[in-house]
């Protein structure tokens, strides 16, 4: 007697799909989300006004509205300031934003003036808004 | 003759069901952490590259103030005057603010003067940690 082997039973419903959309709303929400990583930064209460007298140990920097520098009352550009800067590195900064200037454009051209390595910055704030 | 019901016409149990309870668990876990933090509440915070990670543990987020770029100071839906700050706090007259980037330097200075002058003896300002990809 020949006996034929059934053929194997498959689920009665297919789950494969349910998968697929499963994997991708795991993956939407993996980019999605984000774990805060929250830092800190000191406050001046008081200004630490330096004198804005031209002074060969402490550079004064002015920030203007659209991206424009004073070094010590001078304009002056970006990259001439950082080579400035970059030629006397122990040199103290004071970094004094006018008033208009928004907290995170100051914090940027603070964090940039860190990336090239100053690390010696004070803060002075103004209440005149330009 | 007694024939055993062969092991081919028996009910296959879907072999994918341990992946899924799995992925099912991946899934939740990321739709509820996503949804932990409390709302900002219309403020975006300061972004800063340098790292200096604030300690949780001293500073728990309930206890922040909010900064508004308008000048306004909140903490859980209540507007404060800095005057009336210092009796809120709970160490040393120490003030942590998220403040919202667009808030003008101008204002953030009254903000602190009017602080300083009502006691306060530091001002910390709580910023996230962006990505270099985002500062470009």
């Amino acid at each position: 007697m020949k006996l034929v082997a059934r053929p194997k039973s498959s689920p009665l419903v297919s789950l494969t799909p349910l998968i697929d959309v499963v994997f991708i709303l795991l993956i939407f929400f993996m980019l999605v989300s984000q774990f805060s990583r929250w830092q800190q930064q000191v406050l001046p209460l008081t200004s630490d006004s330096k004198s804005r007298q031209s002074d060969a140990r402490h550079f004064y920097i002015s920030m203007l509205p659209k991206a424009k520098f004073l070094l010590n009352e001078r304009p002056i550009s970006w990259q001439q300031l950082i080579s400035k800067l970059l030629a006397q590195p122990n040199t103290m900064v004071t970094l004094a934003p006018s008033g208009d200037i928004t907290l995170q454009q100051f914090i940027d051209v603070k964090d940039r003036l860190n990336n090239v390595g100053i690390s010696n910055i004070s803060s002075e704030f103004s209440s005149d808004e330009i | 003759m007694k024939f055993n019901p062969s092991p081919a016409s028996q009910t296959m149990i879907e072999p994918m069901l341990p992946l899924i309870n799995i992925v099912f668990l991946l899934l939740i876990f990321f739709m509820v952490s996503a949804t932990i933090a409390p709302p900002m509440q219309g403020i975006t915070p300061v972004e800063q590259l340098v790292e200096d990670p604030l300690d949780m543990a001293l500073a728990p987020q309930h206890q922040w103030f909010k900064l508004s770029k308008t000048g306004v100071l909140m903490r859980d839906l209540q507007v404060y005057q800095p005057s009336d700050i210092a009796k809120h706090l709970r160490d040393n007259n120490h003030i942590r603010i998220i403040a919202d980037g667009a808030i003008t330097t101008a204002k953030l200075k009254q903000i602190s003067s009017d602080l300083s002058l009502a006691g306060i003896e530091q001002i910390t300002l709580v910023t996230r940690l962006a990505s270099a990809e985002s500062h470009q």
